[in-house]
Protein backbone atom coordinates (compact mmCIF):
# COMPACT_ATOMS: atom_id res chain seq x y z
CA UNK A 1 0.00 0.00 0.00
CA UNK A 2 1.04 3.43 -1.08
CA UNK A 3 2.34 5.69 1.53
CA UNK A 4 0.54 9.08 1.74
CA UNK A 5 2.65 11.83 2.60
CA UNK A 6 0.95 14.56 5.20
CA UNK A 7 0.65 18.08 3.52
CA UNK A 8 1.67 21.25 5.55
CA UNK A 9 -1.57 23.12 6.06
CA UNK A 10 -2.15 25.93 3.61
CA UNK A 11 -3.89 27.91 6.16
CA UNK A 12 -4.94 28.11 9.86
CA UNK A 13 -8.02 25.71 11.06
CA UNK A 14 -10.84 27.81 11.23
CA UNK A 15 -11.79 25.34 14.18
CA UNK A 16 -8.32 26.85 16.23
CA UNK A 17 -8.53 30.29 17.14
CA UNK A 18 -4.54 30.67 17.96
CA UNK A 19 -5.91 33.30 21.03
CA UNK A 20 -7.88 30.70 22.42
CA UNK A 21 -5.22 28.49 23.65
CA UNK A 22 -2.12 30.20 25.23
CA UNK A 23 0.71 29.35 27.30
CA UNK A 24 0.28 30.93 30.61
CA UNK A 25 3.76 29.61 32.26
CA UNK A 26 6.01 26.85 32.57
CA UNK A 27 8.17 25.65 35.18
CA UNK A 28 10.99 23.48 34.73
CA UNK A 29 13.46 21.32 37.28
CA UNK A 30 16.83 21.46 36.91
CA UNK A 31 19.59 19.64 38.27
CA UNK A 32 18.28 20.30 42.21
CA UNK A 33 15.22 17.99 42.61
CA UNK A 34 12.08 19.72 43.77
CA UNK A 35 9.17 18.58 46.39
CA UNK A 36 6.81 20.71 44.56
CA UNK A 37 6.00 23.31 41.80
CA UNK A 38 3.58 25.80 42.51
CA UNK A 39 1.94 28.13 39.43
CA UNK A 40 0.99 31.77 41.59
CA UNK A 41 -0.89 34.68 40.48
CA UNK A 42 -3.10 32.75 37.77
CA UNK A 43 -4.66 35.62 35.81
CA UNK A 44 -8.87 35.59 35.70
CA UNK A 45 -8.98 36.05 32.44
CA UNK A 46 -9.42 32.62 31.25
CA UNK A 47 -12.35 30.43 31.61
CA UNK A 48 -10.90 26.58 31.70
CA UNK A 49 -7.16 26.20 32.66
CA UNK A 50 -4.75 22.99 31.49
CA UNK A 51 -1.38 21.71 32.88
CA UNK A 52 0.91 19.80 30.61
CA UNK A 53 3.00 17.84 32.82
CA UNK A 54 6.29 15.57 32.06
CA UNK A 55 7.55 13.83 35.05
CA UNK A 56 11.13 12.23 36.05
CA UNK A 57 11.48 11.76 39.70
CA UNK A 58 13.05 9.29 42.43
CA UNK A 59 10.23 8.17 44.65
CA UNK A 60 7.05 5.23 44.65
CA UNK A 61 4.67 8.03 46.21
CA UNK A 62 2.19 10.05 43.80
CA UNK A 63 2.15 13.28 43.12
CA UNK A 64 -1.74 15.50 44.52
CA UNK A 65 -2.21 19.15 43.39
CA UNK A 66 -4.08 21.92 45.95
CA UNK A 67 -5.21 25.30 45.21
CA UNK A 68 -4.75 28.53 46.42
CA UNK A 69 -2.40 27.34 49.21
CA UNK A 70 -5.26 25.12 51.03
CA UNK A 71 -3.89 22.58 52.67
CA UNK A 72 -6.89 21.33 54.40
CA UNK A 73 -8.97 18.01 54.18
CA UNK A 74 -11.40 19.69 51.19
CA UNK A 75 -10.23 17.66 48.37
CA UNK A 76 -12.19 14.59 46.67
CA UNK A 77 -10.72 12.05 43.90
CA UNK A 78 -11.61 9.09 41.87
CA UNK A 79 -10.02 7.33 38.85
CA UNK A 80 -9.76 4.15 36.72
CA UNK A 81 -6.89 3.01 36.11
CA UNK A 82 -5.50 -0.51 33.91
CA UNK A 83 -2.15 -1.52 35.71
CA UNK A 84 -0.68 -4.28 33.39
CA UNK A 85 -3.40 -6.66 32.66
CA UNK A 86 -5.53 -5.47 35.93
CA UNK A 87 -8.28 -3.36 36.09
CA UNK A 88 -9.26 -1.43 39.02
CA UNK A 89 -10.85 1.72 40.42
CA UNK A 90 -9.77 3.97 43.49
CA UNK A 91 -11.08 7.22 45.17
CA UNK A 92 -9.76 9.49 48.15
CA UNK A 93 -12.67 11.81 50.25
CA UNK A 94 -11.40 14.29 52.89
CA UNK A 95 -8.18 14.43 50.94
CA UNK A 96 -5.28 16.91 52.13
CA UNK A 97 -5.00 17.17 47.86
CA UNK A 98 -6.31 15.51 44.48
CA UNK A 99 -3.97 13.25 42.74
CA UNK A 100 -2.26 14.58 40.01
CA UNK A 101 -0.18 11.62 38.81
CA UNK A 102 2.53 8.96 39.25
CA UNK A 103 -0.46 6.59 40.06
CA UNK A 104 0.72 3.03 40.79
CA UNK A 105 4.89 3.26 40.82
CA UNK A 106 5.79 6.39 41.69
CA UNK A 107 8.09 8.07 39.43
CA UNK A 108 11.27 7.33 37.97
CA UNK A 109 14.58 9.01 37.09
CA UNK A 110 14.72 7.07 33.15
CA UNK A 111 11.08 7.11 32.30
CA UNK A 112 8.77 9.61 31.92
CA UNK A 113 5.60 10.12 33.43
CA UNK A 114 3.04 12.23 31.88
CA UNK A 115 -0.93 13.79 32.44
CA UNK A 116 -3.16 16.68 30.47
CA UNK A 117 -4.96 18.03 33.61
CA UNK A 118 -8.29 19.96 32.81
CA UNK A 119 -9.30 22.64 35.13
CA UNK A 120 -13.30 23.87 34.13
CA UNK A 121 -14.40 27.19 35.04
CA UNK A 122 -11.52 28.16 37.46
CA UNK A 123 -12.92 31.46 37.84
CA UNK A 124 -16.44 30.63 38.75
CA UNK A 125 -17.15 31.78 42.29
CA UNK A 126 -20.79 29.88 42.21
CA UNK A 127 -19.23 26.56 42.33
CA UNK A 128 -17.25 23.94 43.34
CA UNK A 129 -13.53 23.20 41.12
CA UNK A 130 -13.41 20.38 39.67
CA UNK A 131 -10.70 18.54 37.56
CA UNK A 132 -9.67 16.01 34.76
CA UNK A 133 -7.07 13.66 34.60
CA UNK A 134 -5.48 11.53 31.67
CA UNK A 135 -2.22 10.31 33.08
CA UNK A 136 0.41 7.32 33.00
CA UNK A 137 3.59 6.09 32.85
CA UNK A 138 5.30 3.10 30.68
CA UNK A 139 8.71 1.21 32.00
CA UNK A 140 8.47 -1.22 29.63
CA UNK A 141 6.76 -3.23 32.85
CA UNK A 142 5.33 -2.25 34.42
CA UNK A 143 2.91 0.37 34.01
CA UNK A 144 -0.24 2.37 34.48
CA UNK A 145 -2.76 4.04 32.64
CA UNK A 146 -5.37 6.33 35.03
CA UNK A 147 -8.37 8.64 34.01
CA UNK A 148 -8.72 10.46 37.23
CA UNK A 149 -11.19 13.14 38.63
CA UNK A 150 -10.68 15.58 40.92
CA UNK A 151 -12.98 18.01 43.55
CA UNK A 152 -11.47 21.16 45.73
CA UNK A 153 -14.79 21.98 48.02
CA UNK A 154 -14.20 25.30 47.32
CA UNK A 155 -16.50 28.33 45.39
CA UNK A 156 -12.85 30.63 45.24
CA UNK A 157 -11.60 31.45 42.38
CA UNK A 158 -8.24 29.90 41.60
CA UNK A 159 -5.67 31.78 41.74
CA UNK A 160 -2.49 29.48 42.98
CA UNK A 161 -1.62 26.06 41.81
CA UNK A 162 0.67 23.47 43.39
CA UNK A 163 1.67 19.68 42.81
CA UNK A 164 3.89 18.18 44.88
CA UNK A 165 5.35 14.70 45.75
CA UNK A 166 8.77 14.05 47.92
CA UNK A 167 10.95 14.46 44.71
CA UNK A 168 10.29 15.81 41.47
CA UNK A 169 13.94 15.57 39.21
CA UNK A 170 15.84 17.17 36.31
CA UNK A 171 13.84 17.42 32.63
CA UNK A 172 10.59 17.34 34.67
CA UNK A 173 8.43 20.11 33.19
CA UNK A 174 4.94 21.65 34.36
CA UNK A 175 3.36 23.66 31.74
CA UNK A 176 0.08 25.59 32.29
CA UNK A 177 -2.62 27.01 29.54
CA UNK A 178 -5.14 28.82 29.58
CA UNK A 179 -8.30 29.04 27.64
CA UNK A 180 -10.75 31.60 26.83
CA UNK A 181 -14.00 30.34 26.28
CA UNK B 1 0.63 36.36 21.12
CA UNK B 2 2.39 34.39 19.34
CA UNK B 3 0.33 31.13 18.38
CA UNK B 4 0.13 28.68 21.12
CA UNK B 5 -1.52 25.51 19.79
CA UNK B 6 -1.18 25.65 16.25
CA UNK B 7 -1.88 22.75 12.92
CA UNK B 8 1.21 21.81 12.02
CA UNK B 9 -0.15 18.95 8.92
CA UNK B 10 -3.32 17.69 7.69
CA UNK B 11 -3.46 14.01 6.16
CA UNK B 12 -6.51 12.75 4.06
CA UNK B 13 -6.90 9.73 3.23
CA UNK B 14 -7.53 9.61 -0.92
CA UNK B 15 -7.35 6.09 -1.73
CA UNK B 16 -8.89 3.48 0.76
CA UNK B 17 -6.09 0.90 2.03
CA UNK B 18 -3.57 3.71 2.74
CA UNK B 19 -1.20 5.18 5.04
CA UNK B 20 -0.42 8.05 6.55
CA UNK B 21 2.93 9.92 7.35
CA UNK B 22 3.53 13.55 9.02
CA UNK B 23 7.32 13.73 7.97
CA UNK B 24 9.78 16.60 9.15
CA UNK B 25 8.13 17.47 11.95
CA UNK B 26 9.29 20.44 13.16
CA UNK B 27 11.15 20.75 16.82
CA UNK B 28 10.19 23.91 17.88
CA UNK B 29 6.80 23.04 19.82
CA UNK B 30 6.78 21.21 22.89
CA UNK B 31 3.84 19.04 22.72
CA UNK B 32 2.48 17.23 19.88
CA UNK B 33 -1.53 16.26 19.57
CA UNK B 34 -2.70 13.96 17.05
CA UNK B 35 -6.22 13.76 16.29
CA UNK B 36 -7.85 11.20 14.08
CA UNK B 37 -11.25 10.33 12.26
CA UNK B 38 -10.08 7.07 11.13
CA UNK B 39 -12.07 4.23 9.93
CA UNK B 40 -10.28 1.07 8.73
CA UNK B 41 -9.65 0.26 5.26
CA UNK B 42 -11.94 -2.91 4.50
CA UNK B 43 -15.94 -3.29 5.00
CA UNK B 44 -15.83 -6.00 7.64
CA UNK B 45 -17.30 -6.25 11.14
CA UNK B 46 -14.22 -5.34 12.72
CA UNK B 47 -11.30 -3.08 14.01
CA UNK B 48 -8.16 -2.07 14.55
CA UNK B 49 -5.82 0.14 16.47
CA UNK B 50 -4.10 2.91 14.54
CA UNK B 51 -0.90 0.92 15.05
CA UNK B 52 2.00 4.33 14.75
CA UNK B 53 6.13 4.26 14.38
CA UNK B 54 8.39 7.24 14.68
CA UNK B 55 11.24 8.46 12.74
CA UNK B 56 11.28 5.15 10.57
CA UNK B 57 11.66 2.76 13.86
CA UNK B 58 10.35 -0.32 13.33
CA UNK B 59 12.84 -2.17 15.66
CA UNK B 60 11.18 -3.35 19.28
CA UNK B 61 11.36 0.11 21.05
CA UNK B 62 7.61 0.42 21.96
CA UNK B 63 5.40 -0.81 25.17
CA UNK B 64 1.98 0.30 26.33
CA UNK B 65 -0.41 -0.08 29.06
CA UNK B 66 -4.26 0.31 28.37
CA UNK B 67 -7.38 0.17 29.61
CA UNK B 68 -10.99 0.02 27.61
CA UNK B 69 -14.39 -1.27 27.51
CA UNK B 70 -15.60 -2.15 23.99
CA UNK B 71 -17.83 -5.07 22.63
CA UNK B 72 -15.38 -7.72 24.06
CA UNK B 73 -16.08 -6.08 27.57
CA UNK B 74 -14.11 -4.47 30.12
CA UNK B 75 -10.29 -4.85 30.36
CA UNK B 76 -6.91 -3.70 30.88
CA UNK B 77 -3.94 -4.48 28.55
CA UNK B 78 -0.12 -3.68 28.29
CA UNK B 79 2.58 -5.00 26.17
CA UNK B 80 6.11 -4.76 26.17
CA UNK B 81 9.27 -4.73 23.57
CA UNK B 82 6.69 -3.81 20.41
CA UNK B 83 7.30 -2.85 16.70
CA UNK B 84 4.41 -0.17 16.94
CA UNK B 85 2.72 2.36 19.68
CA UNK B 86 -0.66 2.58 19.80
CA UNK B 87 -2.23 6.04 18.63
CA UNK B 88 -5.92 5.35 18.32
CA UNK B 89 -8.55 3.49 16.97
CA UNK B 90 -10.44 2.62 13.30
CA UNK B 91 -13.33 0.54 12.96
CA UNK B 92 -14.75 -0.74 10.25
CA UNK B 93 -17.87 1.01 8.65
CA UNK B 94 -17.53 3.98 10.62
CA UNK B 95 -15.19 6.32 11.41
CA UNK B 96 -13.73 6.18 14.99
CA UNK B 97 -12.36 9.36 16.90
CA UNK B 98 -8.91 9.32 18.60
CA UNK B 99 -6.73 12.02 20.22
CA UNK B 100 -2.36 11.23 20.65
CA UNK B 101 -0.85 13.36 23.09
CA UNK B 102 3.34 13.44 22.13
CA UNK B 103 4.96 14.70 25.28
CA UNK B 104 8.12 16.60 25.18
CA UNK B 105 8.33 14.97 21.84
CA UNK B 106 11.41 17.03 20.87
CA UNK B 107 13.76 16.72 23.83
CA UNK B 108 16.75 14.66 23.59
CA UNK B 109 17.61 13.81 26.80
CA UNK B 110 14.76 11.41 27.79
CA UNK B 111 12.21 8.66 26.28
CA UNK B 112 8.89 9.61 24.73
CA UNK B 113 5.33 8.97 25.99
CA UNK B 114 2.54 9.34 24.25
CA UNK B 115 -1.03 9.43 25.93
CA UNK B 116 -4.20 8.35 23.57
CA UNK B 117 -8.01 8.51 24.07
CA UNK B 118 -10.41 6.39 21.65
CA UNK B 119 -13.87 6.31 21.09
CA UNK B 120 -15.62 4.34 18.91
CA UNK B 121 -17.81 1.71 18.67
CA UNK B 122 -17.77 -2.23 18.35
CA UNK B 123 -14.32 -4.00 18.72
CA UNK B 124 -12.08 -1.14 19.51
CA UNK B 125 -14.74 0.73 22.08
CA UNK B 126 -13.88 3.97 24.34
CA UNK B 127 -10.02 3.67 26.12
CA UNK B 128 -6.90 4.88 26.64
CA UNK B 129 -3.11 3.70 26.27
CA UNK B 130 0.45 5.46 27.67
CA UNK B 131 2.65 4.45 25.12
CA UNK B 132 6.57 4.61 25.39
CA UNK B 133 8.89 4.81 22.58
CA UNK B 134 12.42 4.05 24.40
CA UNK B 135 14.59 6.39 22.63
CA UNK B 136 16.29 9.86 23.49
CA UNK B 137 15.92 11.12 19.87
CA UNK B 138 13.22 14.20 19.05
CA UNK B 139 10.22 13.07 17.01
CA UNK B 140 10.67 14.38 13.53
CA UNK B 141 8.06 11.81 11.58
CA UNK B 142 5.10 9.97 12.59
CA UNK B 143 3.86 6.53 10.34
CA UNK B 144 0.44 6.06 10.84
CA UNK B 145 -1.07 2.28 9.54
CA UNK B 146 -3.91 -0.31 10.11
CA UNK B 147 -4.46 -3.27 9.25
CA UNK B 148 -5.85 -3.65 5.57
CA UNK B 149 -4.82 0.33 6.19
CA UNK B 150 -7.35 3.18 6.28
CA UNK B 151 -10.67 3.93 4.26
CA UNK B 152 -10.68 6.75 1.99
CA UNK B 153 -11.99 10.30 3.83
CA UNK B 154 -10.12 8.97 7.12
CA UNK B 155 -8.05 12.40 8.42
CA UNK B 156 -5.54 12.75 10.77
CA UNK B 157 -4.51 16.49 11.95
CA UNK B 158 -1.27 17.25 13.48
CA UNK B 159 -1.05 20.35 16.13
CA UNK B 160 2.13 21.77 17.87
CA UNK B 161 1.49 23.49 21.49
CA UNK B 162 4.38 25.71 22.43
CA UNK B 163 5.05 26.43 26.48
CA UNK B 164 6.02 29.71 27.72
Amino acid sequence: MAPILGVIASSISPFINSTSYESIATVNVGSTPQSSITFSSIPSTYTHLQIRCFVMGNTGTSSFMRFNGDTGANYVWHTIYGISSAIGSNSGTSQTGIFANGFNEGFSTTYPTVAVIDILDYTNTNKNKVTRNLNGQDWNSPGSISLASGLWQNTAAINSITIYTSSFTNYSSFALYGIKG
Amino acid sequence: MPATYEPIATATVASTGGTVTFSSIPSTYTDLILISSARRGVDGSGGDAVKAQVNGDSGSNYSWNGISYNAGGTGASRANNQSIFIAGACEDGIYSTSICHFMNYSNTTTFKTMLTRTSSTGTQGVGTTVNLWRSTTAINSIFLNAASGFYAGSVFTLYGIKAA
